[in-house]
């Protein structure tokens, strides 16, 4: 297999650069071990920062958010709940910091406006009653996963081709340059590709993969933590007023609220899981911002590692800087090898134009980046992904006859059925963790004890399972559910795992 | 049948799940004056119908126990704290016995063999161990055990339902089985409840002739029909022998997803054998608190829409059940036991409480956390003594068991229901 460019890794980075490099009229392949949104991309607080959360200590961060976030507003609004945002501060909070915080965001061109206490309570009437300053941004709600779907969606209709399930496992090299990329599915199969430039855009996995051309990255790793609660609890992006700590952003995602973050400083990207420990953390601290997150009912924890570029680890990471690195291997003796990683979210898109950049200058393309002016196409089939969008159909057009696959999320079958097509059109593969990345199910409380069920049920019905198959696909949807479950189960989830555990273990006998 | 105030009755059972349910039986057989506190939905909305009395142990390392009552003698010598332990091999063969008398009373046939585990066929393509089945599963039993060949039934727009599934994940060791999709002769909608709304609509003779049609229609050389447990929200026995009739083969139900028409059949059978027996049934009543008088409890507080009002009572059987059926409740600090916040055992920290693995074969800590009890089912205080002379637990919420994992949670019910009355009749 031939191509241009060699992307490796489908989060957000990397499908961005595909559609980049597609717009320019240039070929690429994009290989994912997992699925799309498998890393950092997919396990994050889906803000889209407006770059006050870096006024005081990342200057470079706040201005490349400001920009970027500004743009995304206006090119894929679809992605986008323009939410607004408050920065909030309670007793007990630095008073200095409170001051120096409107000058340092108009420092950097940051638009903040100052609220009334009684204002910011009527606005968002969740937050403490402790309040004693609050200002206004320009934050704002980003899906990830709506994100990157329509990303690889326009960039496969411009030629790029993705595969996931695919690994990167080693490099053939000359004495200068990648000469082919070995990969290993899924399903043991090796393929090799031979590309004219190859771009490493696995965020938290960038040294792993740089490694394998036997070169060296320094980089740091963070987890960072997550909770999603069963309802969402206000209507703007809250951040804690404060220098950045555990616990102090509260953003919207649709029906729900997520609560982050953490950062707990790890030996490598993977794994990651959510632990009881920093679960107690965020609860309790972002109750000190929004009281009933105290005894809120959290569906689900997860985590997510950020890739800091650094050359050595500090406690908590929080010092460093959240730009992004292009690194170009030339120097370094490998001639078609770019590394992309760091950044965030909010500027996947400047991060995907920087790489292509260079890339392009390599292949002597000359065609402009227009990611920058050409609005992000959307899609209907990437819909299914948007948090109460299912229940908005249905009760507009509630339609008795159709099974609601999912219950909680109120997903027909129908919709599951377009995307199990769309994944089966393409050659990917059918696993249960496939089908909940592109819709909402399993996402509710039922966190996939009787939609994982039926999704099976029904794969079989539709001929795609055989034998046993269908087994050992429930085992590893609800394993991988688990990790997400675990550290939130008390009060209501804790009786929602004990109806799971009884119908799974008691009824089916899954675990033996 | 209402409850009048001046009067004090024997015993109050709170709790009105399975443990609650067949402790009122046991109560009121021997003529005493009850009173079953709760709804009696309980978690049998959710159970299978099948009686589970003990699958796997030690569940470490997957034992099967093909001869329960000989598992049980080892789990009684291996884990002395179980509550099967407690009770003794005799009252938990006497409770047990006694029950499926009461079922058999009360017309709810239920069948199994007398000293071996039945393996289910489940919609899963699973096979579940359990003890007794509803009669309208047994032909399933043997046309497993025979390999019979056997035809699956489906239905459209059953989302919670795949023959396809069945036959598919059971081919290896189930060669005869081929499945069917049919249409399901009545409209159906796709909400919730699904399989009680098809129950419903196959108790009209009108439906069930139809489907027996469709279903002659597609037999070829089966010897028997499986369809999901939906045949008839009640009289399923008569449902499923008119079905047999009309088709020619015998028919069996396979468990399925919740809501578990099975388990709502065994629910109806109780409730009308304990109001035969005068029960009185409290539906909607929740106790909020109990009054004692030192180490003797003396009255049930219960709770009814806006009204409060107390029933003296000689004794009181605490079945409240565990998270499901909110006898316990689990804060991020810890357990408590919701009613009269009794010393819970539990991990000592959340962290412990479930293992990394969902499926994990040792089963998850927190499932044995409970309340622990003296050898007359009596829950222990803080200072490791009997809390109150005259409280006895049933059922789930007791300590030191994983019913999920044992596959015992029916017979840790019954008999714990039974021990726990014996106790109050010897005792009180
Ligand atoms: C907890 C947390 C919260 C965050 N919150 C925000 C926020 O609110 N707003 C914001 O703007 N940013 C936020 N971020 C940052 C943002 O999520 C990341 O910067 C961004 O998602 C990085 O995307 P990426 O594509 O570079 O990396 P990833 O999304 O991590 O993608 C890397 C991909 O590479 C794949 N891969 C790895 N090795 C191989 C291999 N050998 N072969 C093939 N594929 C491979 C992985 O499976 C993965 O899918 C947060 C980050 C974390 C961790
Ligand atoms: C999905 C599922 C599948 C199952 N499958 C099987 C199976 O295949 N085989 C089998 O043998 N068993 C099965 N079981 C059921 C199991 O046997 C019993 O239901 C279980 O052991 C619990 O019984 P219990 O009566 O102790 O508790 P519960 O059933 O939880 O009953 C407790 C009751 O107490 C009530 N209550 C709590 N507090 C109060 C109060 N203050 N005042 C009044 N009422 C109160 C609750 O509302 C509830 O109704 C299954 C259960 C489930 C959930």
């Amino acid at each position: 297999m031939e191509t241009e460019v060699l992307i490796i890794g489908a989060g957000v980075t990397g499908v961005g650069l595909a559609r980049d490099l597609a717009l320019r009229g240039v070929h690429c392949i994009v290989v994912e071990a997992k699925d799309i949104n498998a890393g950092a991309s997919g396990a994050n607080n889906g803000l889209l920062h407006s770059g006050a959360r870096y006024v005081s200590n990342d200057p470079v961060s706040a201005k490349e958010c400001r920009d970027e976030a500004r743009l995304l507003k206006t090119l894929a609004p679809t992605c986008i709940e323009d939410t607004g945002g408050l920065f909030v501060a309670v007793a007990g909070d630095d008073e200095t910091y409170i001051a120096e915080f409107p000058r340092l965001c108009a420092r950097h061109g940051i638009p903040v406006k100052e609220l009334q206490r009684q204002e910011a309570l009527e606005l968002e009437p969740a937050l403490a009653d402790t309040l004693i300053a609050a200002y206004l941004v320009q934050d704002a709600a980003i899906n990830p996963f709506r994100l990157s779907l329509e990303n690889i969606t326009q960039a496969e209709a411009h030629g790029a081709r993705l595969m996931t399930h695919t690994e990167v496992i080693r490099f053939e090299l000359d004495s200068s340059r990648i000469r082919a990329a070995h990969l290993r599915q899924n399903n043991g199969r090796e393929i090799i590709v031979k590309p004219q430039q190859v771009v490493n855009a696995t965020g938290p996995w960038a040294a792993n993969v740089a490694s394998l051309a036997g070169l060296s990255i320094p980089l740091a790793y963070y987890q960072g933590t997550l909770l999603i609660t069963q309802t969402r609890v206000t209507t703007a992006v809250i951040n804690h007023l404060r220098p950045p700590a555990d616990g102090d952003i509260i953003s919207p995602g649709g029906t729900v609220s997520l609560v982050g973050t953490t950062s707990v400083a790890l030996d490598a990207p993977s794994p990651c899981r959510p632990t009881v420990a920093e679960v107690d953390l965020l609860v309790t601290e972002a109750a000190a911002m929004v009281p009933v997150l105290g005894d809120m009912r959290y569906v689900r924890a997860f985590a997510g590692v950020r890739p800091l570029p650094a050359a050595e680890q500090t406690t908590d990471g929080r010092s460093l800087s959240r730009s992004f690195v292009v690194l170009d291997h030339h120097e370094a003796g490998v001639s078609n090898f770019i590394t992309v990683t760091g950044g965030k979210l909010t500027t996947f898109r400047l991060m995907a134009e920087k790489t292509a950049d260079l890339v392009c200058s390599r292949l002597g393309v000359t065609a402009p980046c227009l990611t920058g002016t050409v609005p992000l196409s959307v899609t209907e089939i990437n819909q299914w992904t948007e948090p109460g969008l299912a229940p908005r159909i249905w009760l507009k057009q509630p339609n008795p006859k159709e099974p609601l696959l999912c219950e909680c999320e109120m997903v027909p079958l129908s919709a599951v059925d377009q995307i199990i097509d769309n994944l089966m059109a393409k050659g990917e593969t059918l696993d249960l963790s496939a089908i909940g990345l592109r819709s909402r199910v399993g996402k509710g409380s039922c966190q996939g004890a009787f939609c994982g069920f039926r999704m099976i049920a029904h794969l079989y019905e539709r001929g795609e399972l055989e034998s046993d198959q269908g087994l050992n696909r429930l085992r590893q949807f609800l394993e991988r559910r688990w990790h997400g479950l675990r550290p939130i189960l008390w009060g209501p989830q804790l009786a929602q795992e004990e109806l799971q555990e009884a119908l799974h273990c008691g009824l089916f006998g899954l675990e033996m | 049948m209402t409850y009048s105030e001046n009067k004090k009755v024997d015993l109050v059972v709170v709790g009105a799940g399975l443990a609650g349910m067949a402790a009122a039986l046991f109560a009121l057989e021997s003529g005493l004056k009850t009173v079953l506190l709760g709804s009696t939905a309980g978690e049998m909305f959710f159970a299978s119908g099948a009686l589970d009395l003990l699958g796997i142990h030690p569940i470490e390392q997957q034992k099967r126990w093909e001869k329960p009552w000989v598992g049980i003698s080892s789990l009684i010598e291996d884990c002395p704290e179980h509550p099967y332990a407690r009770l003794g091999l005799e009252n938990i063969r006497n409770g047990w016995n006694k029950f499926l008398d009461i079922l058999r009373r009360a017309e709810l046939g239920y069948r199994g063999w007398p000293e071996r585990n039945i393996m289910l066929a489940t919609c899963a393509g699973t096979f579940k161990i359990t003890h007794q089945v509803p009669e309208t599963m047994w032909p399933g039993v043997i046309g497993f055990k025979e390999k019979l060949a056997t035809l699956i039934i489906g239905f459209e727009g059953m989302k919670d339902f795949s023959a396809v599934q069945m036959v598919n994940t059971l081919r290896d060791r189930w060669p005869g089985l081929r499945a069917q999709r049919l249409k399901f002769p009545y409209p159906l909608t796709g909400v919730e409840r699904q399989n009680v709304f098809m129950a419903e609509a196959l108790t009209s003779p009108e439906v069930l002739a139809k489907m027996a049609k469709a279903i002659i229609s597609s037999l070829e050389r089966e010897e028997l029909v499986g369809v999901p447990a939906i045949l008839g929200l009640r009289q399923s026995q008569a449902v499923t022998a008119e079905l047999e009739r009309q088709i020619g083969v015998p028919v069996f139900e396979i468990p399925t997803m919740p809501p578990s028409v099975p388990g709502l059949r065994l629910r109806d059978a109780i409730e009308q054998e304990l109001l035969r027996l005068r029960a009185v049934l409290m539906q909607g009543g929740r106790a909020v608190a109990i009054n004692q008088n030192g180490r003797k409890c003396l009255d049930v507080v219960v709770q009814s829409g806006q009204s409060q009002e107390a029933i003296g009572t000689r004794g009181i059987v605490l079945a409240t059940g565990r998270f499901l059926g909110g006898g316990l409740v689990a804060g991020r600090n810890g357990i408590r036991e919701a009613l009269l916040d009794l010393p819970v055992y539990q991990p000592e920290k959340r962290k412990d409480w479930h293992l990394h693995s969902f499926l994990d074969p040792r089963g998850h800590p927190v499932n044995r956390a409970g309340l622990e009890v003296d050898d007359l089912l009596r829950p222990l205080g803080p200072d490791g003594r009997c809390a109150c002379e005259n409280l006895f637990v049933a059922g789930s919420l007791l300590a030191h068991q994983d019913w999920k994992r044992m596959k015992c949670g029916s017979g840790l019910a019954i008999a714990t229901a039974y021990g726990a009355v014996q106790s109050f009749t010897n005792h009180c």
